[in-house]
């Protein structure tokens, strides 16, 4: 599926390039709106491009906490984040190398 | 093993508590796990001590997400599929398409522009900061019998009050005038509001230009003649210059310094105040003893409650302070009545209860026709559906399963709705228009007070109008939709396959009846609701004739009436009689005159003027009192010559007044039929002396010379006060109003009185120039416009319900027509037959009759407050009504009856 990713797909996707992540992470990092992240996940894990998966229930534990679930990128959702910055940069000729740790930061921060 | 420990504050558990309601949103299956991941994190949140902020943000994004995998279970696509399946069917079936969408238009519409007006009328609080904390400060008079007369101020006695009041932040007088502009352009009258200085820092007003700083009535080192104007006043006198204040501008031929200018949309307690006077300006605008004389009542009071006080505590403050009043200013030795305080919440004041209560039930009304129009186009729905069952079965063979069907058909409902939706606004905007001027002007202020109640300039369609639109379009389509939307869906495989496409077509088995069940029970409703409304519109226009049957003492006809008010300023004030004299002589010379005097018109509520009275000859002490208790006063009006022989009033006894009544002449006077009843029961009126005005402001005895038939004066639901009519040569007052009786259409002669009065004084305005006939026109206008408005909506209902029972009579027959050749074939004649179809509508109307019969008696109380002279259970109204709707419904049924009658027994047994 080569469709193009919007931004706010994409700063999620490459918030979860090197680490799983759980929901509320993903809200701090990428500075979006729980009202945005969690039917984006949604999308994206209906597509394939990630995987939502539960914790241990054993780790819930021990933190005394509930068990939080995490999502991280399936190789689809690998290739179509490198797809998506591709395209971004076509957009911005110029703009240089745009990491996907930066995008994610650039809203975080 | 110990589960998760959630903090114990309110935070968390509201927003747990939100997060299982949003969960309600997510389908079935996913619920539990969609909580149980929102919870966690929700937990994660608030154990790195989220303010209470974030985390509501936060959680508020649970909606969003639910709402989505909710819409994910549906499968917009699927939803896009069903409205674009909805538009084509409905495309093929242009007239039930047109006809569902102008029938719900006009519902929603109506509904739409009433509500505008309900929202205006009775749900916006007044426009000032805090308004609750505003309250209306009324003087009263607590009668021997417990009972409380609410009235307004004297200066004398609000000054005593305001020194002694606790409870409240300020308190305020006002007073609503006509004042004349004069100067550059031609002499006008404009509203005004003459106010003390506390008034607009109650009412947080600030000035858009200048000061708002009025002086006190008694700080003579202040000048007094000072004016405010509104906004609109400065834009259109003064096109806006900066400059304005501290220029001058002459108000009934005074010449007031301007101070000051309220920003845009400051209007005043009244609602259509153009400039605001000091009370010290009266003496010289007005009346010179405005401010000294202790029983003049003529301004009333806002206040506002003091910080952290309660209603309650105010009330009782105003109160103690109420008792204070009797010290500083002596009732009358005679008088029982004792002078107090109270107060009431504007909101409570300026909510006219009979301008509610014409909202409320107009709103109603629509309401009712918005569902009835819901059950005919659900009714008609249902015939189109049973038409379908092939379509339907074909489609629930291939696999669409019942959620499917269900949506299917609701969709065709939602489209219809939504397109009449967005008609309806457009014919809501017509009608806030309409309805906006007619209901002002039937509704528009609260009587004593003088308070708005609705501001046409406040009603438009706004977003709120257009959300309201939308829901009731969405409600509408549901309503409409959901019957035979369950209907529809419940496939019959089997029964609707195993079928010919012949029978199909004509509709003709079991099946089909079963499948409009829910059909008779719509018309019911229908008609149900009808002869609410109806027999609500019935009793109102039976008020109405009853209204405009009202004895008025006179003849209306051909008569013109012109009110002039001399300013103070004027050299004609000085001799108010003479001015009169001489205005009366050159009209009565205009050609097309028949006769001209000057009173008061009835029904007004303006001569509304009593006073104290003594009848000569009664032992002192109880020439004051009637009855048990009652303050005699009789209500006085300044008449000219020959008075009730140009208005056609019958003379009892004695004789009319003459010119010869002059200022030299003995007092006399004429009382009406109530007077001279009241006060001398058994005897005869003529001869007796009377002495009219008492305590400080006692005159003369004076003569009556004649006894007239009853005037009402004010509006026809009050009782006729005892009235005594005074030549005006002998009491000379600088208002009047002309009466001029003509031979032709009275209009025509405005414009020769025009130039009779500007002959005598080019600077004097016509405060008024009307018919005697649009005059006693407006009493019953609201009256009217309620009537009219029900009717036109008990029209729409019994068109409606009719509709409703030709359809599904027409459908029975169609579906019955082999049945009905069956039964000719065996020998049942034409008559038999139509008189089965007659039955069936007949049937659900008696029955919709009898229901609604008990709706509007139960209903009909509601409107209690707006009947004149009629019960709201008046026996002839519903019986009339109800007769009215049941012949009316076999009416409907006739057409159809003639068709079952004309079945061709041959033709209907040959077609299966």
């Amino acid at each position: 599926m080569s469709r193009s990713l919007g931004m706010t797909t994409t700063r999620i996707l490459a918030a979860l390039r090197d680490d799983a992540r759980y929901g509320l992470d993903l809200v701090e990092v990428t500075g979006l709106s729980s009202g945005t992240v969690y039917p984006t996940l949604g999308r994206l894990e209906k597509r394939g491009h990630v995987r939502g998966r539960w914790e241990d229930p054993a780790l819930a534990v021990e933190e005394g906490r509930p068990r939080r679930r995490y999502y991280e990128l399936t190789p689809e959702g690998r290739e179509a984040l490198d797809e998506a910055l591709r395209h971004f940069r076509r957009l911005r000729p110029g703009a240089g190398e745009i990491e996907g740790e930066r995008l994610a930061e650039e809203g975080g921060g | 093993m110990s589960g998760p420990r959630w903090p114990d504050d309110a935070v968390t558990r509201w927003s747990r508590r939100g997060l299982a309601v949003v969960s309600l949103l997510v389908p079935a299956g996913a619920r539990k796990r969609w909580r149980r991941e929102w919870e966690a994190e929700l937990f994660e949140l608030r154990r790195r001590g989220a303010g209470r902020v974030r985390t509501l943000a936060f959680v508020a994004g649970s909606i969003p997400h639910g709402i989505w995998t909710r819409k994910e279970e549906w499968n917009v696509d699927s939803l896009r599929q069903d409205l674009g399946y909805a538009l084509r069917t409905l495309k093929k079936s242009p007239g039930f398409a047109s006809a569902t969408v102008l029938m719900l238009a006009l519902g929603i519409g109506a509904t739409t522009a009433l509500f505008t007006v309900l929202r205006e009328a009775v749900l916006r609080p007044p426009p000032y900061p805090r308004p609750e904390r505003l309250v209306v400060v009324d003087h009263v008079f607590h009668l021997p019998d417990g009972r409380e007369n609410t009235m307004a101020w004297s200066y004398p006695k609000f000054r005593a009050f305001r020194e002694e009041v606790g409870g409240l932040e300020g308190v305020a007088g006002y007073r609503r005038m006509r004042l004349t502009v004069t100067g550059a352009g031609d002499p006008t009258i404009i509203q005004a509001e003459a106010v003390t200085p506390a008034y607009f820092s109650l009412l947080g007003a600030r000035p858009a230009l200048g000061s708002l700083d009025l002086p006190e009535a008694e700080d003579g080192s202040r000048p007094q003649h000072v004016a405010i104007l509104s906004y609109g006043l400065w834009q259109g006198r003064f096109g806006g210059d900066p400059g304005t204040v501290g220029r001058r501008v002459t108000l009934n031929g005074t010449l007031l310094t301007v101070v000051g200018v309220l920003p845009r949309g400051f209007s005043g307690l009244t609602g259509s105040a153009r400039v605001w006077i000091p009370f010290g300006a009266l003496p010289e605008l007005d009346y010179a003893r405005r401010l000294e004389a202790p029983l003049s009542h003529w301004f009333r009071a806002v206040g506002r409650l003091a910080p952290g006080t309660s209603l309650e505590s105010a009330r009782a403050g105003v109160m103690a302070a109420g008792r204070a009043i009797e010290e500083a200013v002596p009732s009358p030795p005679q008088f029982e009545a004792r002078p107090g305080a109270d107060l009431t919440p504007l909101r409570e004041a300026r909510v006219n209860p009979v301008a509610r209560t014409s909202t409320l039930v107009l709103f109603g009304a629509v309401t009712l026709v918005l569902l009835i129009a819901c059950a005919n186009v659900a009714g008609l729905t249902l015939v189109r559906n049973a038409g379908r069952r092939r379509e339907t079965a074909v489609r629930a063979a291939m696999g669409a399963g019942r959620t499917r069907l269900l949506r299917q058909f609701l969709a065709e409902s939602v489209v219809i709705s939504l397109v009449a939706g967005a008609l309806g606004l457009g014919v809501a905007w017509l009608g806030v228009d309409l309805l906006g001027t007619a209901l002002v002007e039937a509704i528009g202020t609260s009587g004593t007070r003088a308070l708005q109640y609705l501001d046409p300039a406040e009603l438009e369609l706004d977003a709120g109008v257009f959300a309201f639109a939308c829901l009731a379009s969405l409600g509408t389509g549901v309503l409409f939709g959901i019957l035979p939307a369950v209907r529809g869906s419940r496939p019959d495989l089997t029964g609707a396959l195993k079928e010919g496409a012949g029978s199909l077509a004509r509709g003709s088995d079991g099946g089909g009846r079963r499948r409009m069940a829910g059909g008779p029970v719509l018309v019911v409703g229908q008609v149900a609701l009808a002869l609410i409304l109806l027999v609500g519109a019935g009793l109102m226009l039976r008020s109405l004739a009853g209204l405009q049957g009202v004895e008025l003492g006179m003849n209306p006809e051909n008569l013109l009436t012109v009110s002039y008010e001399l300013p103070r300023a004027d050299p004609a004030a000085e001799q108010p009689a003479l001015f009169l004299e001489r205005l009366t002589e050159e009209v009565r010379g205009l050609p097309g005159v028949e006769g001209v005097t000057s009173g008061c018109p009835p029904l007004s509520g303006a001569c509304d003027i009593t006073v104290l009275m003594q009848v000569e000859g009664r032992p002192p002490g109880s020439e004051w009192i009637v009855g048990e208790g009652e303050v005699q006063q009789v209500g006085v009006q300044y008449v000219g010559d020959r008075h009730f022989r140009v208005l056609g009033t019958r003379i009892l006894e004695g004789r009319d007044l003459r010119a010869s009544d002059g200022s030299d002449a003995p007092l006399v006077m004429v009382l009406n039929e109530t007077a001279a009843r009241t006060f001398f029961p058994g005897e005869e009126a003529v001869g007796k002396r009377i002495k009219i005005g008492a305590g400080p402001l006692v005159e003369r005895f004076g003569r009556v010379v004649g006894v007239v038939e009853d005037i009402p004066f004010r509006s026809p639901e009050e009782e006729i006060l005892p009235e005594a009519f005074l030549p005006y040569r002998q009491h000379p007052r600088a208002y009047a109003t002309l009466m001029i009786r003509t031979s032709g259409d009275p209009l025509d002669l405005v414009p020769a009185v025009r130039e009779q009065v500007q002959a005598l004084n080019p600077s004097l305005p016509l405060r008024r120039v009307a018919t005697m006939e649009e005059r006693t026109a407006e009493v019953t206008a609201r009256s009217r416009v309620v009537s009219y408005l029900l009717t036109a909506f008990g029209a729409l209902a019994l068109f409606l319900a009719v509709m409703g029972i030709y359809g599904v009579v027409a459908f029975s027959v169609a579906r019955r027509i082999r049945e009905f050749g069956l039964r000719m074939a065996l020998g049942a004649r034409g008559p038999d037959l139509a008189g089965m179809v007659l039955r069936q509508g007949l049937a659900m109307a008696a029955v919709g009759v009898l229901l609604g019969l008990g709706g509007a008696w139960y209903g009909s109380h509601l409107l209690s407050g707006l009947l004149y002279e009629v019960e709201p259970t008046d026996p002839v109204t519903y019986v009339g009504v109800a007769l009215g709707l049941l012949s009316v419904a076999a009416l409907a049924g006739l057409v159809p009856a003639r068709r079952a009658v004309r079945v061709d027994p041959v033709e209907a047994l040959r077609a299966e």
